[in-house]
């Protein structure tokens, strides 16, 4: 009888394997070295605080939790569950091979590691969770080969796939073999819930010993090759983010979703031109990325066929680090000699892609492995604006119109107050003070389908009581569009004036009538020191309504559909308007299919209000295809941009007894 | 090569707030400051020529009080080498004859080998201090300047003037020589950060009057040969092709326009039915009035 | 104060006839000649027209300098700069007014120089006072504000006038006076001038870029279908105008993004606009804030366009414009 694995394997043989290995893990873990030392040499962000708590909490919950995954997860889209299944097996199997092939058969102290209690409740655990992953493994033969989801596509290593797949599968059959044979050789004395149903079969084999012998021998070099094979593979595939995905989540501090980093106007990073340009977590998102998809499948742009693909777009990027790092396998055709140099990154991502971008964030919310495309192709945009002063020329009237106005229609700050002439509504000076702010922002000052809202809004609020100025011929743009636009001097310029002027004013808080004015004046004006109490009029308005301050009346039955604009919903959380709509009497909110902070954007953010469309289907047009599908009377939301470019949408659609309104509109009606 | 561009900082009033009649119902912030529209498309003429070839330099001069600077910041923040401030707090007072007077001993130190500037600025609307600088420099003027190339071993430059209904005519010119411009289908360039942050910390050369051999302002006035009696709100035009409802001026129809108030009471035009006999004597009016019909 | 009142009026040609706007422009000299007991004479350099001393003479000039020479079919700055330096020197006239166009605007600078006559440009209006003094008022600021010019001086002055604020009132006039020609003197052909004219290129408002047209047929989604742009077409060819439009069709593929006004489209500054089935959005209306006369076709008598063009005509565009090109081209053919 055989007694040891000694046995059965020569020493030269386990000496050749491991040295293989040996020579694999240390060529691995090279890549992965100047993978690191790449990161390294990464801009320096500046350190958010964060308590070491809230890092860990995220971590676990996000990464052995896999919270990302299995939030998505639906009867049509399981793929959560699977990813559970594969990290989870993947860890275990990992430290399998660590203990009990590396340690075990390496150093041939099987007996050590084997006999005891802890090892065969692992190898159980083991054994259970290799026919989980099988299950998992045929699943994604059948989604990626019958399902086909788009977002996987365009050129997912999908070749490669069947190949890993495959191995995997054998891997794990060497696994279960190997375990049955060691028991059927009686070198351990448990075999585990599969290996021993193969014992069993073994056992029964007439010729037994030699061509079992044979068929260890056979098992255990295909499993150390294929090992080896992993090794080698796994740095330079998207499987690299089982090592960097997780630190990239340690990294990701809680920062507002909407909110953009700065630019030091004495520095010399001026955006994204070269490889230099990225900031180590920038570069760690790189390798964090999956490939899954699943910022393309939630990106309006893409949808409506524009040239966009946020995945793309990391792709792109993550290829052009790799080239100047010399990391490209030979297999994806090898370095070119690709350089870091400016005119590179414009030749990366496109024009249109870079501007068909709405900034609104979905893809951020999607995304697993906590990377964002929309920090990237604002700092592209950047390059292009304030480097290379390249993009469409609408886009200079609208600057032009800025510096010279201070407003984006062009029409001077001694217009502002406008709007509200004869409604004797009061203006903050240095010599009075008033318990709230209305902010009133470019749309509302200046365009006439919401100068009505403004009005309006001061009207309800008003009616509630509340002590309400404005700051008349104070106010500037809050500079979102300049700084979605990548034009951050100019948006930095108007972000000081504005405070400048805001700190000599006496108030508690500001509400402001558009999300876009709210997310910069809340989440990017402490950037400039500009620390504020913002809200949104839908926050007050909630607060109004549910303390009984404000008691909307009956009206007309009405069934109205309501959108969240994402830079309120996404990017701040804020899904009052729906409560508020929903207290309305009279009205019956609708049922949307993507809404609350799942929102599906407008297609106006991002400046993309003053630029040519870049192609393909139109976002507003799709957008107002779902909110109407169920009839609604109205469509209501609560952003000026959304409201025109729904309005815009239901008109091209020939929808013509569907209104768009504000929820003001809809709450001034009613009191 | 050594190109000199006019820039004017104007003052334009972009809309009337006020309440006081006095001041034209203007208030402080109705005023804009801003680089004259046309004279930034002229420096974009002299940029594109320095950026077609070597050795050139542009130079941009402004005259005017302390406002005037921000507009040579700008086009310092466009490209331009050098900017020169001639100070002079009495500009409003001051006619082209006089202004051109300024400019010209400027010029002359300088010694540009061309001259661009706006044909007209929006503030004053005269179009009046290129072509009398060019003759107190006794060099060619030539206005309405859309496409600009210097030939002919930099003796020689080539211009398209634009002349109505966007018709060019084509003229040659010697150097040095100053030209006029207006805007084509120009789009001048917007700075790049490095431009902002270079026009911030660059030195603008200020010059006075009395650095260009004038003594005292007293001599400037002297070279006046109009002046500005008033200023008034617009007078309606005399009324046949357009409708006589249509009282406003160009800058009131605009704002009617575009902020759509109507609360203000003022009217447009007049409405009237199609295909009615009024339809076609109006018609024949307004494209008699364009120049398209003749009768 | 100048003692021989003379009023001369500078003619420009167009298309072998005298302007409508110099004729206007003669108009508004008799009536400045009859205010300040002057008397009005006219300037005209170009080749010969039928006429031309009975159209100025009908307007009250009793004189007609004139400088004829068939080569002179384009503006040559030079060229006319030194033909009338000699005239005026010689005459000393006490006013010269011609039209605010490329030619008025390009030669009466050079001459107010070189005289050292006070010259007020873009005119809309002068008044005559008691003492018989000048006053000039002009637009500035857009047309925003008004000035009052006042020139210094005894001597000649000069004025170049706004033609859009001109206004001819020929159906009244009975007047068959002929004026007087008077030849002016001939220049030497030979002089090397530093400025020459070489050529001259026609615009062709088909291809032309729409920022730079000044003469702009924009159609909005009141269209309907494509075909109908045909007869737009054929009126924009007969007023040689460029077509622009809406996003709305550009997005349906009946205009090229080039063609499209507004916000995140171009913005324009024609002197004519034609607006035909437009609401006139803000958007939209962005573009066209620097537009001179407007004149907008609608279906609907509330749409708000009409509310703020100089000329709104309530119809279905794909109805009347069929009809308008007719009434064009009877009109053409009738001249
Ligand atoms: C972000 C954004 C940016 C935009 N940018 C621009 C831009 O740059 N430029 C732009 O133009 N638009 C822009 N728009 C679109 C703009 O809001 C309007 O939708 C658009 O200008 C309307 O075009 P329209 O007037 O042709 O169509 P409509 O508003 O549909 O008006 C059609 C008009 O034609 C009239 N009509 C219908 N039939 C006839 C007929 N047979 N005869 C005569 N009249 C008829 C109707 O009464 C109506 O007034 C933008 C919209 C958004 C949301
Ligand atoms: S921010 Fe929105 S539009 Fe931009 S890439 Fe992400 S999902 Fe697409
Ligand atoms: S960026 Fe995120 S969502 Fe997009 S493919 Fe990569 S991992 Fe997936």
């Amino acid at each position: 009888m055989i007694s040891g694995v000694e046995s059965v394997l020569t020493s030269p043989e386990r000496l050749a394997l491991f040295l293989l290995l040996g020579v694999v893990a240390l060529m691995a873990a090279w890549t992965v070295c100047r993978r690191c030392a790449l990161i390294g040499q990464g801009r320096s962000v500046a350190p958010v605080d964060e308590p070491s708590g809230g890092r860990l909490k995220r971590f676990l919950l996000y990464v052995p939790g896999q919270l990302s995954n299995l939030r998505g997860v639906s009867l049509s889209d399981p793929a959560g569950i699977q990813h559970l299944v594969l990290f989870w097996g993947g860890i275990i199997l990992s430290l399998y091979y660590l203990i009990f092939f590396i340690v075990g058969d390496g150093f041939g102290v099987q007996n050590l590691v084997r006999e005891n209690f802890p090892a065969r409740i692992f190898l159980a655990v083991t054994e259970i969770l290799g026919v989980l992953l099988l299950v998992a493994l045929a699943w994604g033969v059948f989604r990626r080969t019958v399902l086909r989801p788009g977002r996987l596509g365009p050129d997912f290593e999908g070749g490669l796939f069947l190949g890993i797949t495959l191995s995997a599968a054998v891997l794990l059959f060497c696994l279960f073999s190997l375990e049955g044979l060691r028991f059927t050789f009686k070198v351990t004395s448990y075999a585990g819930p599969v290996s021993g149903l193969l014992a069993g079969w073994f056992m029964g084999i007439s010729d037994g010993p030699d061509s079992l012998a044979s068929l260890f021998h056979i098992a255990w070099w295909v499993q150390g090759v294929i090992l080896a094979c992993f090794m080698f593979y796994v740095p330079y595939s998207s499987h690299q983010h089982a090592l960097f995905a997780p630190f990239n989540i340690f990294a990701s501090s809680p920062q507002p979703t909407g909110r953009l980093s700065v630019i030091a106007m004495d520095d010399s990073y001026r955006g994204l031109s070269g490889v230099k340009d990225f900031t180590w977590k920038q570069l760690l998102e790189f390798y964090g990325c999956t490939q899954c998809g699943k910022c393309q499948d939630a990106c309006p742009a893409n949808a409506a066929g524009k040239p966009l693909s946020p995945k793309k777009v990391i792709q792109d990027l993550r290829i052009w680090v790799d080239e100047t790092g010399n990391l490209v396998p030979f297999w994806k055709g090898g370095n070119k000699g690709g350089n870091g140099n400016c005119a590179d990154a414009a030749g990366r991502v496109s024009d249109e892609e870079l501007w068909s971008c709405t900034t609104c964030m979905a893809c951020v919310q999607a995304c697993p492995a906590f990377i964002s495309s929309v920090d990237k192709i604002v700092d592209l945009r950047r390059d292009r604006v304030l480097s290379r002063s390249r993009f469409f020329p609408e886009l200079t009237n609208l600057f032009r119109d800025l510096e010279n106005f201070g407003d984006v229609f062009g029409r001077s700050r001694s217009r502002r107050e406008d709007w509200a002439v004869g409604r004797s509504v009061k203006v903050l000076t240095s010599d009075n003070q008033a318990d709230t702010l209305f902010w009133v922002g470019c749309q509302a000052a200046f365009h006439d389908r919401h100068q009505k809202s403004a009005t309006s809004l001061v009207k309800v609020l008003r009616r509630a009581g509340v002590d309400l100025a404005i700051m008349g011929k104070g106010e500037l743009c809050c500079g979102d569009p300049m700084r979605r636009l990548g034009n951050e001097y100019q948006y930095q310029n108007f972000v000081r004036r504005n405070i400048e002027q805001l700190k000599k004013l006496r108030f508690k808080r500001i509400v402001t009538y558009c999300p876009h004015c709210y997310n910069t004046l809340k989440n990017e004006y402490p950037q400039f020191d500009g620390k504020f109490e913002v809200v949104h009029y839908t926050e007050l308005l909630g607060d109004l309504i549910s303390s009984g301050k404000l008691s909307p009346k009956k009206s007309e039955p009405v069934k109205v559909a309501y959108h969240d604009p994402c830079y309120l919903a996404r990017g701040n959380g804020v899904v009052k308007g729906r409560e508020i709509l929903a207290s309305l009497p009279g009205t019956t909110p609708l049922e949307v299919e993507r809404s609350g902070e799942k929102t599906f954007c407008c297609g106006g953010g991002g400046g993309a209000m003053w630029m040519r469309d870049t192609g393909g289907a139109k976002i507003n047009e799709m957008r107002v295809k779902e909110l109407a599908k169920d009839n609604p009377g109205i469509i209501a939301t609560s952003c000026p941009y959304c409201v025109v470019m729904l309005e815009d949408g239901a008109r091209s659609l020939g929808l013509e007894n569907v209104k768009c309104k504000d929820l003001i509109e809809l709450v001034s009606e009613m009191v | 090569m050594k190109i000199g561009v006019l820039t004017k900082t104007v003052g334009f009033v972009n809309a009337q707030t006020g309440t006081d009649s006095g001041t034209n119902y203007i208030c402080p912030e109705d005023i804009i400051r801003m680089l004259n529209p046309l004279d930034e498309v002229a420096l974009e003429y002299a940029l594109e020529i320095k950026d077609r070839s070597v050795g050139v330099k542009v130079v941009a001069v402004s005259l005017g009080d302390r406002s005037a600077e921000e507009g040579l910041r700008r086009a310092l923040a466009m490209g331009v080498d050098e900017a020169i401030h001639i100070r002079c707090e009495e500009l409003g007072q001051l006619d082209a004859m006089a202004t051109s007077a300024l400019l010209a001993r400027a010029c002359e130190r300088e010694g540009f080998d061309l001259i661009l500037c706006g044909d007209t600025s929006i503030d004053d609307n005269d179009g009046l201090e290129g072509p009398y600088l060019a003759g107190r420099l006794a060099i060619p003027h030539i206005s309405r300047a859309v496409k600009v190339s210097v030939g002919g071993n930099r003796q020689l430059l080539e211009v398209e003037r634009v002349v109505e209904r966007g018709d060019r005519q084509l003229m040659q010119c010697s150097l040095p020589a100053l030209l006029t411009v207006q805007k084509g289908s120009t789009v001048p360039r917007y700075p790049t950060l490095a431009g902002f942050l270079h026009a911030e910390s660059s030195h603008v050369r200020v010059l006075n009057p009395a650095d260009l051999e004038f003594a005292r302002n007293v001599t400037l006035f002297s070279l006046n040969t109009t002046r500005i009696a008033a200023r008034s709100n617009p007078k309606p035009k005399k009324q046949r092709g357009v409708a006589e409802r249509s009282r406003l001026s160009a800058a009131e129809r605009i704002d009617l326009m575009v902020s759509r108030d109507a609360t203000k009471g003022k009217e447009g035009g007049t409405i009237i039915d199609g295909l009615s006999e009024e339809m076609f004597t109006r018609l024949d009016d307004i494209l008699e009035e364009a120049g398209i019909l003749k009768r | 104060m100048n003692a021989n009142k003379e009023i001369w009026v500078l003619l420009e040609a167009d298309d072998k006839k005298i302007s409508r706007q110099s004729l206007a422009l003669l108009e508004e000299g008799e009536r400045l000649a009859s205010e300040c007991n002057g008397q009005l004479q006219a300037v005209f350099l170009g080749p010969a027209i039928e006429g031309i001393g009975r159209e100025a003479g009908s307007r009250g000039a009793g004189t007609l300098h004139q400088y004829v020479d068939e080569g002179l079919r384009q503006y040559d700055p030079l060229f006319y700069e030194q033909v009338l330096l000699d005239l005026l020197k010689e005459r000393q006239p006490f006013l010269l007014l011609a039209l605010s166009s490329s030619l008025g605007a390009d030669l009466l600078p050079r001459l107010s120089f070189k005289l050292g006559a006070p010259l007020v440009t873009n005119c809309a209006e002068i008044e005559v006072l008691e003492n018989g003094e000048l006053h000039f008022i002009k637009p500035v600021q857009k047309g925003r504000l008004f000035s009052t010019v006042q020139c210094k001086g005894e001597g000649m002055r000069m004025v170049t006038f706004l033609p859009e604020r001109l206004s001819s009132c020929e159906a009244s006039r009975t007047n068959e006076a002929e004026a007087e020609l008077s030849e002016m003197k001939r220049l030497a052909a030979d002089t090397v001038q530093p400025v020459r004219v070489t050529g001259f290129l026609k615009a062709d408002h088909r291809t032309m870029d729409i920022t730079e047209a000044e003469i702009i047929v924009a159609i909005g989604r009141g269209l309907g279908s494509k075909e109908n742009l045909r007869a737009i077409e054929s009126f924009a060819d007969q007023i040689g105008g460029a077509i622009g439009g809406t996003r709305p069709m550009v997005d349906e593929g009946i205009l090229p993004y080039e063609r499209q006004i507004g916000q995140t489209g171009k913005r324009v500054a024609p002197r004519l606009i034609f607006l035909f089935g437009i609401s006139g959005a803000t958007e939209f209306v962005q573009g066209i804030a620097a537009a001179g006369t407007s004149v907008a076709i609608n279906i609907d008598s509330q749409s708000p366009i009409l509310k703020s063009v100089d000329l709104g005509i309530v119809g279905d565009l794909n109805v009347l414009t069929p009809r308008i090109v007719q009434h064009i081209s009877t009109v053409m053919k009738r001249a």
